[in-house]
Order: C-alpha cells, then sequence, then structure tokens
C-alpha cells in the first residue's frame, strides 16, 4: 500500500507527520512539517473533515475545497514529489492511492529591487527565488492570454520547475519548441539556478561571451518576450534567462528605456566607447611604450619618459602587474563584507597605487591607464570577467609583438564573434550583419514611437508593434 | 592521452611565445635616445652632427622637457649618428625629431648625401623643419634660448608661419623635389640667435647659456644642393607676397601725420606662363590691423564699413610691387627659381630640352597687382 | 551554410579588398616606370576590372553552382582543374605580396625587427582561424570593419589632398597612352580583387548587383586619388618611396608637438590588408579544396600548412625577384583566368547550370 511505501521511505524522518482521523473510516493525513503551514493543514484538511461521515477518497476530494489546489494520486513517486512541495496527503483506509491538498507555507523573499541592476527611473520589482511569483510577476505587466507557459522539470533530484514563457504569436513558435526540447533533453542531477541551464542553452560550446541574455528585473525581461525573445525562469533563481541573445544587449541597460532616447545614445555610445578603452588601452600603452613610441605626441612621451625612467620592469611586466593587482582587488572586494570593502579600496588604492609609485615600483602613467581600463569595464557588469581576460590576453600579445599584435587579436577576436549564431540569430546583429531597422535600438536609440516594428535580427511572427 | 596533448599544447605556446617574444625587437622606449633636433655641420673628417635629446627627469616627480646635446664627428650622418649613440649610451631616434638644421659654412658646399640620408630614413619625420642658419648648428642647438630646448623653439617659431606671419617655411620633401626637378633650386629658412641686451644681466635658467631668441624671418637659396645666398628681409617678403600658399603681410601706410598698419589677410596669386613671358596677378585683400593677434577677425568676420582709403591703397600696391620686384631682381641676377615658373612651363609643353634650359634672365616677368577691402 | 554572403557584404568586402593593398609599393613601382602618369593606368586597370566585374555579376546572378562545379561541367574536369590551379599560385603570389608589403611596412615605419617567418605564422594563424569559421564571418566581419578603415582613409587622404598641387599631373599622358597601357598590363597581376567571387558564387544571396559596382566605383576612385595626390606631392622622388601610405599620412600631421598618430590611423587601415590576405587565403584553400574534389569539414591542418609552406618563399627568393621572374613568366595564364575567363562566365554558367539543374536557395535573410 502507499501509505506503508511512504512510511517506509520517510520513517526515521522527524518532520514527517502523520493524522489519523476517524470519520466513518479510517482517514490518515500525512504531511512533510518543513515544508507545510500547520494553519492551512488544519484550516483546509482537517476542519472539514473533522466529525463528517466521509465515503471514499472522491467524497475528501469533494470535501477539501477550500483548498487552493487538490488533486488526487496513484503513483506512489509523484506522491513524493508532492510531500516536497509541501502538499498534505489524505488517505482513506483501504483505498487506493490519496488526495493532495496544497498547504505550502510561503517561504523566500519578499519581491525587493535587485541589486545587480538598480535604475534611476523605471520599476523597482525584481524576481525572487520563486517561479510561481516570479510568473506572476510576468503576468501582472501580460494581462493577455497569449502569454503562454511550458512547465517542465528540470534536474534528476532536484526536480527543479522550470518555467519557458513567450508571447503567443509574437515569439518564433520554433525558437520556442526548440528551447523547450534542448531544456527536456538536459541530463542532470541537479539545478540550482537558472545559469546551470544556460549551458545547455548554449548551442555551440563558447569559451568566451555568454550568448543567453538574464535579467533580475520583470519588466525587462516582458520588453524583450515582446520582441519576440523567450525567457526561461527556473526556480530556486532570481535571474530569467532571455533567448535569443544579441551581444548589443550588453550594451543596454534597463533604465535606456525610461531616458530620452538622445540620452540614451550618448550614454551607450560611452559605454562602447570605455569597453573598447578598457580592452585596448592597456595593450596600447605598452606596445607604444616597447615599439612604437613615434606615435605618442611629443610633450606626452616626455611625460612618460620623466616617469618611467626608474622603473625596474619592462613596460610589459609592469603593464600586467598593475592589471593582476586591479583583478586581485576586485576580486576581493566582491568577496569581502560590504563594510571591509571600503577600508580594501581605500587600502588598494592608496597603498598599494601610491606606495608603489612613490616606490618607483610601477610608473604613474601605468597606474593611471590599468585603473582607467578596470573602471571601463564595469560600465558592462555582465562582461567584466571576459572583458578583464582579454584585456590581459591583448597587452600580453600587444607586449610580445608590438601593434601588429594588437591588430591580429582584435581581427580574429570580430572573425569569432561575427560566426557566432544560434536560435537563428547571429551574435553581432545589427551590426554584422548589418540589420539597418535594428539600428534603432542598438548604440543610437530611435524615440519608442517611432520603433514601429520588432527587431528583425531576433525571429518573431508579428513585425508590426501595435 | 588527454593529459599529453595538454601537455604538448602548453609546450608549443610557450615556445611561441618565448620565440615570439625574442625575434620581435622592439627598442623600449628608455633604452632609446629621443633625438628632438638635428645640427649638421662639416668637420674635417666628413660631418659635425649635434643631438639634442631628451634626458628624463629624476623619479618622476619633476615636469618638463629636459634636454641635453650632444656633437659626435662622422664620415656620414650614419657614422656621426652611431658615434652619438656610443656617447650617450642610447640608441638614436629620430621619429621625433622636430627639426634638422644646417649650418652655413657646411651648406656653401653639396651635402646631396645629406638630404639622401634624412629623405630614406623610414624614422625621420618627412614633415619636420628643414633650416639653414647663421653660423654653426652646434652653436644655434647649444644657445639654449628658452627651458624647452632650442629645437622646440625653432621648430614652433617656423610651423605654421606662412599664414600668420607671410613666411615661406620648406619641409625635407619640398626642398628635396625642388633640388631634384627642373631648374634644381629651393629655399630653406634662415635662423639666427640674436642674443637679448636685458636677459644676457639676468641670470640665466641654464649655466653658461644665452638668453635670446630666434630670428627667422630670412631665407636662404639653395641650388643643386649648395647654397646661393640668402635674401634680405625685404627680398623674403616679395618671395612670400609672390607666393600662393603664403598670406599674412604687413603694410605699414602714412596718413597725414600717423601711420596705419594694413594686413593682408588672404589673396590670390595667378601665375600664367605664356610665349611672352610670366604674369604674375597678385591681388590682395586689406584690412586694418588693429589687434594685436594676427588671426583675429579672420575669414568668418563681419564686414566693416570701408575704412581703407584709396591712398591707402595706393600705398600698398606700390610697396607690394617693389617688393616683388626686389624679389625678381634678385631672382634673374642669382638665377634661380623659386616660384616655379619651370614647372608652368613643363605642366603646359611636357618636360621638353627647351623649357629645362630656359634661363630666368630670357623669361620675361610681368607683375600686376591689385588691392581691395576685404 | 557557412560560407554564405549577401549582396551587401560583398560589395563592401568587395571595396576594402580593393583599397587594401594598394597604398604599399605599388604606387611607387608604376611611379619609376611612368612618373606623374602612373595614375592613368590604375584608372585604365580599374577600367577593365569594371567591364570584367559587369560580367561575372552577370553570371553570379544566373547561377547556383559552386565554381567547380561550371569549370568542370564546360571545360572538362582536367580543364576545369588547370584553370582553378593557376588560380592558386595566382592567390599565393599575391598573398606573398601582400605579407611582404606589410612586413615592409610594420618593419620599417614601425620600427621593429622581426624575422619572416614569425611575422608570417600570426597572419596566417588568423586566416587559418577564417577559413575555420567560414566566409560569412569574413563578411561579416569586412561590415564591421568598413566605417573605420574607410574613416582611417579618408584621414590620411584629406589634408595631403588639399595640400597637393594637382598641376604637377599635367601634361596628361606625357609618356604616351602606350606606354601607360603597357605598364596597365605588366601591373595587372595587383589588379583584378573582384576574383575571390568566384569561390563564393554559389553563396552569394539574391539582390541587386547595383551596391557592388556602387561600391567598386568608389574604392577605384579613391585609389585612383590615392594615385594621383601621391605622384603629385612626391614628384620625382615618388620612385624611391618604399611604402607611399606612410610617406603620404606624414603630411597628415602638421603640428611638431603632435605624435606620428597617423601611424594609428595607418594600423587601422592596415586591418583591410590582413582582411584581404584572409580573403586570398580561404580563396587559395577553397581552390586546394576544389581541385582534391572533397570539402573538408575543418580545417585540413596539411593544405593550411602547405599554403604557409609557400608563403614562406620569400626566406630564400627576394620578392622583387619573385614579381620579376616568376609573375612575368605567368603573366599570361594569370591575365587568362583574371581578365578573360568572366568574359566568358554568363556563358560557362548557363552551359553549367543547364547541364547540373538545381532549384536555386534563397538567401540574404538572416
Amino acid at each position: 500500500m502507499s501509505l506503508e511505501k511512504l512510511r517506509r521511505m520517510y520513517g526515521g524522518q522527524k518532520d514527517f507527520v502523520e493524522r489519523s482521523l476517524h470519520c466513518g473510516s479510517e482517514i490518515t493525513a500525512v504531511s512533510l512539517e518543513s515544508m507545510c503551514d500547520g494553519m492551512k493543514i488544519s484550516e483546509f484538511v482537517l476542519k472539514p473533515l473533522v466529525g463528517q461521515q466521509v465515503s471514499g477518497l472522491a467524497d475528501v476530494q469533494n470535501r477539501l475545497l477550500c483548498a487552493m489546489r487538490v488533486h488526487s494520486r496513484d503513483d506512489v513517486k509523484k506522491m513524493t514529489e508532492d510531500l516536497a512541495n509541501g502538499y498534505t496527503l489524505v488517505f482513506c483506509e483501504g483505498q487506493k492511492g490519496c488526495v493532495a491538498a496544497d498547504t505550502r507555507t510561503a517561504l523566500g523573499r519578499a519581491v525587493a529591487e535587485p541589486p545587480t541592476s538598480m535604475v534611476m527611473r523605471g520599476p523597482r520589482e525584481g524576481f525572487v527565488e520563486d517561479v510561481k511569483v516570479n510568473v506572476t510577476l510576468l503576468r501582472k505587466r501580460l494581462k493577455t492570454d497569449k502569454f503562454k507557459t511550458e512547465n517542465l522539470s528540470v534536474g534528476k533530484y532536484t526536480e527543479t520547475a522550470v518555467c519557458v514563457c513567450y508571447v503567443q504569436g509574437i515569439a518564433d513558435r520554433q525558437v520556442v519548441a526548440e528551447v523547450v526540447s534542448r531544456l527536456k533533453s538536459v541530463k542532470v542531477d541537479g539545478v540550482l539556478d537558472s545559469s546551470y541551464l544556460a549551458r545547455y542553452l548554449d548551442k555551440e560550446k563558447t569559451f568566451l561571451f555568454r550568448r543567453v541574455g538574464s535579467t533580475e528585473k520583470p519588466d525587462v525581461a516582458v520588453g524583450k518576450m515582446l520582441e519576440g525573445r523567450v525567457a526561461v525562469l527556473v526556480d530556486g533563481s532570481p535571474m530569467a534567462l532571455t533567448l535569443p541573445y544579441l551581444y548589443v544587449e550588453d550594451l543596454q541597460s534597463p533604465g535606456d528605456y525610461y531616458e530620452n532616447s538622445v540620452v540614451t545614445g550618448v550614454n551607450r555610445t560611452l559605454r562602447l566607447l570605455s569597453v573598447f578603452l578598457s580592452v585596448l588601452l592597456p595593450s596600447l600603452y605598452v606596445c607604444l611604450q616597447m615599439y612604437n613610441y613615434q606615435i605618442i605626441p611629443l610633450k606626452f612621451l616626455i611625460t612618460i619618459l620623466n616617469a618611467t625612467d626608474p622603473i625596474p620592469f619592462s613596460p610589459l611586466s609592469e603593464m600586467l602587474l598593475v592589471l593582476v593587482i586591479f583583478d586581485i582587488l576586485r576580486e576581493a572586494n566582491l568577496r569581502m563584507p560590504s563594510a571591509v570593502g571600503i577600508t580594501l579600496s581605500l587600502v588598494g588604492a592608496i597603498v598599494l597605487g601610491d606606495a608603489a609609485v612613490k616606490a618607483g615600483l610601477i610608473g604613474a602613467p601605468a597606474v593611471m591607464i590599468g585603473a582607467l581600463s578596470g573602471i571601463g569595464l564595469f560600465t558592462m557588469p555582465e562582461d567584466t570577467l571576459i572583458l578583464s581576460l582579454l584585456r590581459l590576453g591583448i597587452t600580453f600579445v600587444g607586449g610580445i609583438m608590438g601593434i601588429m599584435g594588437v591588430v591580429l587579436c582584435i581581427m580574429a577576436l570580430m572573425l569569432y564573434m561575427s560566426s557566432l549564431s544560434q536560435y537563428k540569430t547571429p551574435f553581432l546583429a545589427p551590426f554584422a550583419p548589418d540589420v539597418p531597422r535594428d539600428r534603432q535600438d542598438a548604440v543610437m536609440q530611435k524615440p519608442l514611437p517611432e520603433q514601429k516594428y520588432r527587431p528583425k535580427s531576433v525571429p518573431h511572427e508579428n513585425d508590426r508593434r501595435r | 592521452m588527454a593529459n599529453l596533448k595538454r601537455i604538448a599544447l602548453f609546450i608549443l605556446i610557450a615556445a611561441a611565445v618565448i620565440i615570439l617574444s625574442v625575434n620581435y625587437k622592439g627598442n623600449d622606449v628608455l633604452k632609446r635616445g629621443i633625438v628632438l633636433g638635428l645640427g649638421v655641420d662639416g668637420s674635417a673628417d666628413g660631418v659635425r652632427v649635434t643631438a639634442e635629446m631628451i634626458s628624463p627627469g629624476n623619479g618622476g616627480e619633476q615636469v618638463g622637457t629636459f634636454t641635453k646635446t650632444v656633437s659626435a664627428n662622422g664620415a656620414t650622418v650614419a657614422e656621426a649618428l652611431q658615434a652619438i649613440a656610443e656617447k650617450s649610451g642610447k640608441e638614436t631616434s629620430l621619429g621625433q625629431c622636430v627639426v634638422l638644421v644646417l649650418g652655413e659654412e657646411f651648406v656653401k658646399k653639396d651635402f646631396t648625401s645629406v638630404t639622401e640620408y634624412f629623405m630614406r630614413s623610414d624614422s625621420f619625420k618627412g614633415s619636420a623643419v628643414v633650416c639653414c642658419c647663421k653660423g654653426t648648428a652646434e652653436q644655434l642647438l647649444n644657445s639654449g634660448a628658452t627651458a624647452s630646448g632650442a629645437s622646440m623653439s625653432i621648430a614652433d617659431g617656423l610651423k605654421g608661419q606662412s599664414k600668420d606671419v607671410a613666411l615661406p617655411v620648406s619641409d625635407m620633401l619640398a626642398f628635396a623635389r625642388s633640388q631634384q626637378e627642373l631648374y634644381k633650386t629651393g629655399f630653406l629658412n634662415y635662423v639666427e640667435f640674436q642674443q637679448s641686451q636685458q636677459d644676457s644681466r639676468q641670470s640665466s635658467q641654464q649655466d653658461g647659456a644665452q638668453q635670446g631668441y630666434f630670428s627667422c624671418n630670412k631665407v636662404a637659396v639653395f641650388r643643386e644642393n649648395k647654397l646661393v645666398g640668402v635674401l634680405t628681409q625685404r627680398e623674403t617678403q616679395g618671395f612670400a607676397l609672390l607666393s600662393d600658399d603664403v598670406a599674412g603681410i604687413n603694410f605699414a601706410v602714412k596718413e597725414q601725420d600717423y601711420t596705419v598698419t594694413l594686413r593682408a589677410g588672404t589673396k590670390s596669386v595667378k601665375a600664367k606662363g605664356t610665349e611672352q613671358g610670366v604674369f604674375l596677378s597678385v591681388h590682395l585683400f586689406v584690412k586694418p590691423a588693429r589687434t594685436d593677434s594676427f588671426g583675429a577677425g579672420g575669414r568668418f568676420s563681419a564686414k566693416t564699413d570701408s575704412e581703407v582709403t584709396e591712398t591707402q591703397k595706393q600705398q600698398v600696391h606700390t610697396q607690394a610691387l617693389e617688393m616683388a620686384q626686389l624679389f625678381l631682381q634678385k631672382q634673374r641676377e642669382w638665377e634661380f627659381d623659386l616660384l616655379g615658373f619651370h614647372e608652368l612651363y613643363r605642366s603646359r609643353y611636357g618636360s621638353v630640352p627647351h623649357v629645362e634650359s630656359m634661363t630666368m634672365q630670357s623669361i620675361p616677368v610681368e607683375v600686376d597687382v591689385t588691392v581691395s577691402e576685404k | 551554410m557557412k560560407n554564405r554572403v549577401t549582396m551587401a557584404q560583398l560589395s563592401l568586402l568587395l571595396m576594402l579588398v580593393m583599397m587594401g593593398g594598394k597604398f604599399l609599393s605599388l604606387p611607387a613601382l608604376l611611379a619609376a616606370e611612368l612618373g606623374h602618369d602612373s595614375w592613368l593606368a590604375v584608372a585604365m586597370t580599374f577600367l577593365w576590372d569594371g567591364v570584367c566585374l559587369a560580367f561575372l555579376m552577370a553570371a553570379v546572378r544566373k547561377n547556383s553552382l559552386p565554381i567547380d562545379k561550371v569549370l568542370y561541367g564546360t571545360l572538362t574536369p582536367v580543364g576545369g582543374r588547370a584553370v582553378l590551379a593557376v588560380f592558386l599560385v595566382l592567390f599565393l603570389c599575391r598573398i606573398i605580396v601582400l605579407l611582404d608589403s606589410c612586413y615592409k611596412t610594420f618593419a620599417v615605419t614601425f620600427d621593429v625587427n622581426t624575422s619572416w617567418i614569425l611575422f608570417v605564422l600570426p597572419v596566417m594563424a588568423v586566416a587559418a582561424f577564417a577559413v575555420h569559421r567560414g566566409f560569412n564571418s569574413v563578411a561579416r566581419t569586412a561590415q564591421l570593419l568598413f566605417a573605420p578603415i574607410v574613416l582611417s582613409i579618408i584621414a590620411i587622404l584629406l589634408y595631403p589632398a588639399t595640400q597637393t598641387q594637382f598641376r604637377a599631373l599635367a601634361p596628361v599622358a606625357e609618356v604616351g597612352w602606350k606606354n601607360i597601357a603597357e605598364q596597365a598590363f605588366l601591373k595587372s597581376f595587383w589588379f583584378s580583387d573582384f576574383v575571390f567571387i568566384y569561390f563564393v558564387m554559389d553563396g552569394i544571396g539574391k539582390g541587386r548587383s547595383a551596391p557592388v559596382f556602387i561600391s567598386f566605383s568608389v574604392g577605384a576612385a579613391i585609389t585612383v586619388l590615392m594615385n594621383a595626390v601621391f605622384v603629385a606631392l612626391f614628384g620625382s622622388l615618388a620612385q624611391h618611396v618604399d611604402i607611399a601610405m606612410s610617406k603620404i599620412g606624414l603630411f597628415a600631421v602638421s603640428v611638431s608637438g603632435v605624435g606620428r598618430w597617423d601611424w594609428l590611423t595607418f594600423t587601422v587601415w592596415l586591418t583591410s590588408v590582413i582582411l584581404k590576405i584572409v580573403v586570398f587565403t580561404f580563396c587559395a584553400y577553397t581552390c586546394v579544396e576544389k581541385i582534391c574534389g572533397k570539402t573538408f569539414s575543418k580545417v585540413n591542418p596539411f593544405v593550411m600548412a602547405g599554403i604557409t609552406a609557400a608563403t614562406l618563399l620569400p626566406m630564400f627568393l627576394s620578392v622583387t625577384q619573385l614579381l620579376d621572374t616568376f609573375v612575368r613568366w605567368c603573366l599570361v595564364p594569370f591575365a587568362v583566368v583574371q581578365y578573360v575567363l568572366p568574359l566568358f562566365m554568363p556563358l560557362l554558367v548557363r552551359a553549367a547550370n543547364k547541364k547540373y539543374p538545381q532549384p536555386k536557395e534563397q538567401y540574404g535573410k538572416s
């Protein structure tokens, strides 16, 4: 019998609670205390049954109408899933199967502003760890029957609920089908966060660059879904994944859409510029100093000469040292509690930077360029690590081969990035390939009323926004 | 197996990196002596080259340009530069060189090898100022007129002068071309160091260095890489007047009891080579120079009411004509062709022997100057 | 299909490939022969290039077959392979010449000493990577680089062009049209950059071919202008100048305090030369593939090593020697595939498509 099986499975578990009632026949309610709300059990399960004459499981199910969800179960495996999800199972003596009633306790935090994507203007709600709440947050913004979800569970042991959300009639059917089939084919023992699935959703195994978008903000997710993308919500993760993903999305910040389009254009240009600066500046500085110093304007060259004359390191090792120190500081700052973090930045900036320059170990221009390039990285917070790696690599090659090496690195990087494409979407669209219409919201932004069409680069079914 | 692959890959990359870094031989900027200015003089064994080089300040705390001059002899410029490198302990780098000074005595003899060396040098900037100086180049570079060194002062003094003070400026390319093509005459700016009287009493910034300024309002004429002579200031003005790309000549004209300065900020020069000779027509647009800034009230300034009187225009006309005639007279006397008359005929008739053999005496020149107010 | 390319991409790539490499040693070589009329030779060759391009594009529009099928189907497999072999040699020669100019520019202008082999290997590694990622990524990279490269050329040319006295170019055709035409033919090896279209002709998307001709004309105009500026500016010294672009760049810098920032713009322009090397390596690789009759799924290391080995030839033979002897010797076969084959392409394509009828795929939307 199922109840016996459950008793054997959960025997010895302190939170496995059994409650027996005599209501015509022997009724047993079992639940996992840790997952359930005691009030809900007594209100929605026990109260309707106490003192009643119950004829069978079908009768029980009818009487438990007050509970949010009620369904009957025959399979023991499904019963354990229900128990783990906070359901109370009601067994009737002599009958097969049980009735499961929703008595989950409200776990998790309240909806709050996500710390990773603060905005000056615009909604401050962020996703939470509960997938149901997250779906609610999306549905709140998409009051249409076209908003569809496909529910799956992934992970052998975690049985994590995964929800694929899209707007029917906008999202490309093939893309939705492909995302769902990819998720179904995932064979893994556990999924603890959406980033686990991001790796499975990526068609090509890429070692650089993220290929799946992620956001903590429901407004951003809805915005992307309205452009034809698919959102994937994962229980236990406050990050929604969005697919397909374009590199240009990295430039876009949620706040951009609530600002004047001119301001947005300027901001995005600045972001782009700072990325170029942060990746190329150290390498250019090194190769200009080592090979091509004629390029440097004379007065600037004199300043550099004055500053670097007593430095014992070669320009390359000096710059690499600065970059590695910067990365160490950044990593340490992330791990530190915020109160200590400030101290750490001060120590890093003053002790390491200033003292090293004064001691004549590192030249002031190198520190300045390292710092400038470091700050530039953070304009694209999602890609900081990758950009930092690229920066190190290009600096190294630049130091070995001079400006030719830098050029070759950039060429290789461009060839690589422009060859990436998945879910019918080229990674570098709308620039390579050039999609003129999509430049309405790439770096420069057209005012929203003028953006009448959905981006061509993202596959979709309904072209016109209206 | 996978491990072996990884090790092999690692060794490959490491080897590539090492070989590459050994093979790409850059010369670290600190290992190079950055030359700001070069001077070339004659010596018993060939040439004497003086290089003004940057000498980095101490410990990054000091700001400013610190220079030192090093001189050495050699049979050729390359040899002398090598000797300079040995003396200073740093390989010389000409990439930042802003000025090349040739000593007056030296250029009286053929110095083709020097021009050729700098023309062929890939690191020497073709746009660097080339000039000829009174005395020796070594003295000039050592004069230490300003804190930032002689080279920078000369370069700043000469660069961009053609539009400000009507001084034609020559660079390496223009000079080298002029010595090879058709009439084989060209010019270089002539720089003199003028010691200033008041400053000599004050304590100088650099011990032993004289205080003064560089005067560069004359032009030295060359033919086939030999000095022909130096034009006077008035003749140089005549040259400037007749050159198309030079503007900004000032004319002092007398009213009844005071003097007015008129400035020709823009002008147009048209040259026509015909069977009868060269016809030059110069049109000057003058206006009163009433501010102390040369460029004030430039191209886009508002039109003012007529303030230049007809008599003033007449005076400008006379002066301009006089300057032009002075220059043309010298041109005929010394047989040089700075205005490119031969080029006019060449572009019309092609490189025929008749054009090449024309002497300046045989080309009648007619000048017409018109003056209007801008 | 990682080798498909849209009409827009093709036109941008054609323009970059046309301009890349022609501003290095070619202007001086022409100036040595023709003096101030050398720009006329350039213009003349471009004129013929344009005619060939028109024929080739007419063929491409009606085609759905790769080059090997077109050639084998009409010229027999042996004849087709012979044509492809000539192409292979042509591409290898051009890669070598480009690498040599690039090397000279890099080593001389940028004041770095390096050995040929270690200069060539990294460039060829990037080219191999491009072959691996497919022609599509090369075309997209051209789209990305287009604006910076064109801007850099304008930055380099603008100032000298305003300073140039074009009077120096008169009288026109002083050396005689016959001489100019002769030199145009002798230097034709440097031109006909459109030949790479042969090797992607089955992957070109449908669309109007007008952009291709517009970009060809603009590219040709800029190149002719660059030659005219160069000859007018340097006059009789032009023939002694190694690398035209780097010398012209000097004039963009007029203030003494400013460093040689023209070299930075010059470096940006240099990417178009590398792009050209990449495109030609791709073509050479495809040639080998077609001659062998196999399509390798990934980059075949042996083929790539072979091409790279060929580029190491200048270690044993100076490039001037190579040009003087080898290219002169091959000039006629080269000219046949460069300038005669395109004229017959529409006919060949028509015959081949009749022989192997295939529904043409619709590209162009991506």
